[in-house]
């Protein structure tokens, strides 16, 4: 559908000035939620006596139950030990429930399951990436400088779905060096993966971790179940050339090239995986001699992919990202060239996995693309770099920043450095010492720092 | 009891997720066709509760949205309706300050504003959806109720109406 004529900017601009200006109440959905339940009060539309006479009913019916109920205990000798109130003990674990390992080395006290007694929340770091597993059990990466140019990689777990963080042990790494930079990926409360320059892998909830031996930097990684795919290549200052799939069948412990391959184009990539069979990999330039981007999906588990359109116009395509939901919704954010803290991004929007798309005609240009995430179909967050965390509830139509909601973003700071939905209610998203968690599709949001 | 008064809210844990989610741009909708932020709201809060009340609302998001959207827009229509008869039988009634009035001025066009308010609740319906929410004709068929062929019939007829009244505006028929 081509909507694109001249003498609609106009009507364009009004409409995307009225979707940013024509605010709701605060609290609004709230309140809705609060006069369901409660039965609304009275409505201007002249249901008053409709009212009147169910109060009626109602304070009527209330006078015959307290006097049935008076009449009832006359007579009646009291019976029965008195009432004890039992107040229960909040426990620091949303989920006890011991998880079963799949590792043979693991033991119940080498998980992270939340003790009673506390742990060490470690030295304040500067935060990288954020993943969740479920909706209790969360790491976080970042970078702790002591001394210039010494900066250890340092983890952080959670347990109670990111209100506390405690230390955890981190692969003997330098975080803000070589290229890419560091990710991080837990498939269970167990099993998880730290990427970039080099892999590691741990079986026991990130107390140990080990050197994957892959010999390439890892530009991306997706899991399903003991199926793990990576993106690797061959990383120098800066320049990745040679973007290669890798599979592993044993959750990481041994990994072998991808006999079928994506097409890849450019210098970066990213897996985004649904299930064991679907997964898509979005590649891009990442510089603008040679602008371009791919897009390949597998059906079958990545026996076989199929090139799609291109996702990306060669003007934005300089910083893409990607999520996808399960039922083939697939969302692209296009970044291109920036300045002044500004970007032009072009959101493309999927609902059968990428044979067509739609295309919303606005992007917030405020910051520069970083992680996106989906809590629906039509509704995906948008976090950037040097910029807020952004939301769409209405299929990328219209944008709002999440500050209202409670992520409150340093305008002049680094931005949002990661955002993680894993169902449509939780959800997280990362400032430099921040972490931001929502339980309600992120209507609100607490935060904790890190 | 009428079985809306017997729904537990457990018994669709979804349905509050949908509010959060829906809040926003069905409110916004909402004060497209009534013109007053009081009076959407209270739209709203109507169409949620019949939502809620009803056993048959679907539980799926898309299907939720055009299914709110419906109850929106028709509830809308029932304010209008009793807007016209109030006017017929009002004698005299003080000119109240207009609630859009500080909308209109942080959108900055308000001309743009006045064109949208002249046209009938029904185009305001097809012409927000289409031009504001950027849903294709299928879409807004389901969420009004009508015939694909109808919104295209609408959508052109408030195109030729927004052209005979601003001119200058210059907006073009669309492809569909």
């Amino acid at each position: 559908m081509e909507k694109d004529s001249a003498g609609e900017g106009r009507l364009r601009r009004y409409a995307q000035a009225f979707r940013r200006e024509a605010n709701p109440p605060a609290d609004l959905a709230t309140t809705l939620v609060t006069r369901l339940t409660t039965r609304r009060p009275s409505s201007r539309f002249g249901a008053l006596p409709a009212f009147a006479a169910a109060a009626g009913v109602l304070v009527v019916g209330l006078v015959i139950a307290f006097g049935a109920m008076q009449l009832r205990a006359m007579g009646r000798p009291m019976h029965g030990p008195p009432i004890t109130l039992s107040t229960a003990t909040p426990s620091p674990s949303l989920d006890t429930t011991p998880t079963p390992s799949p590792s043979p080395t693991s033991t119940p006290t080498a998980t992270p399951t939340a003790t009673p007694t506390s742990r060490p929340s470690g030295a304040p770091m500067q935060l990288i990436d954020l993943t969740f597993a479920d909706a209790s059990y969360g790491w976080a990466i970042g970078s702790n400088c002591p001394q210039t140019d010494n900066c250890p990689l340092q983890l952080r777990a959670t347990t109670d779905g990111g209100r506390s963080w405690y230390a955890a042990n981190a692969p003997q790494v330098q975080a803000l060096q070589g290229n890419p930079g560091w990710q991080v990926r837990f498939e269970s409360d167990q099993v998880g993966w730290i990427y970039g320059p080099k892999l590691f892998h741990t079986v026991d909830g990130g107390q140990t971790w080990s050197d994957a031996g892959l010999g390439h930097a890892i530009l991306s990684l997706a899991a399903s179940g003991t199926s793990v795919w990576a993106i690797a290549a061959d990383c120098n200052q800066g320049q990745c050339l040679r973007m290669t799939l890798y599979r592993s069948a044993d959750q990481g412990r041994s990994w072998g090239r991808a006999s079928a391959q994506p097409a890849m184009v450019g210098a970066a990539a990213q897996l985004i995986r649904v299930s064991d069979s679907t997964g898509w990999v979005l590649s891009w330039s990442t510089i603008n001699a040679s602008l371009d981007s791919a897009l390949a999906v597998t059906h079958n588990g990545g026996q076989s992919w199929q090139r799609l359109v291109r996702p990306c116009a060669p003007e934005t395509s300089i910083a893409d990202s990607g999520a996808a939901l399960a039922d083939g919704t697939l969302w692209i954010v296009c970044g291109g060239d920036h300045a002044m803290g500004q970007e032009r991004k072009q959101v493309i929007v999927s609902h059968d996995g990428g044979l067509h798309w739609n295309f919303p005609p606005d992007a917030p240009t405020r910051g520069f693309v970083g992680q996106l995430a989906l809590s629906g179909p039509s509704h995906a967050w948008l976090a950037t770099v040097g910029g807020p965390l952004y939301s769409s509830g209405n299929g990328g139509a219209g944008w709002m920043t999440a500050d209202g909601a409670g992520v409150s973003v340093d305008p002049s700071g680094p931005g949002v450095h990661a955002v993680v939905f894993i169902d449509s209610l939780h959800g997280w998203a990362a400032t430099d010492h921040e972490v931001f968690w929502t339980s309600d599709g992120g209507a609100h949001w607490g935060h904790t720092g890190i | 009891m009428k079985k809306e008064d017997t729904l537990p809210a457990a018994d669709r844990p979804w349905f509050e997720a949908h509010v959060r989610l829906l809040a926003r741009p069905a409110y916004q909708f909402s004060l497209m066709l009534t013109q007053n932020p009081a009076i959407a709201e209270e739209v709203l809060q109507e169409a949620f509760t019949q939502l809620w009340a009803s056993s048959g609302t679907p539980s799926e998001l898309a299907d939720f949205r055009r299914y709110l959207y419906r109850v929106v827009a028709s509830r809308a229509t029932d304010y209008h309706r009793r807007q016209a008869l109030a006017r017929r039988i009002r004698f005299f009634a003080p000119t109240a300050p207009d609630p859009m009035a500080e909308i209109e001025r942080r959108v900055g066009d308000q001309e743009m504003g006045r064109l949208l308010r002249s046209l009938s609740p029904r185009e305001r319906q097809v012409a927000y959806l289409y031009y504001f929410e950027d849903q294709p004709a299928d879409e807004i068929s389901g969420a009004l109720g009508m015939k694909p062929a109808t919104v295209r019939v609408v959508l052109h007829r408030t195109v030729q109406k927004l052209r005979r009244l601003a001119p200058t505006l210059n907006i073009q028929e669309q492809s569909n």
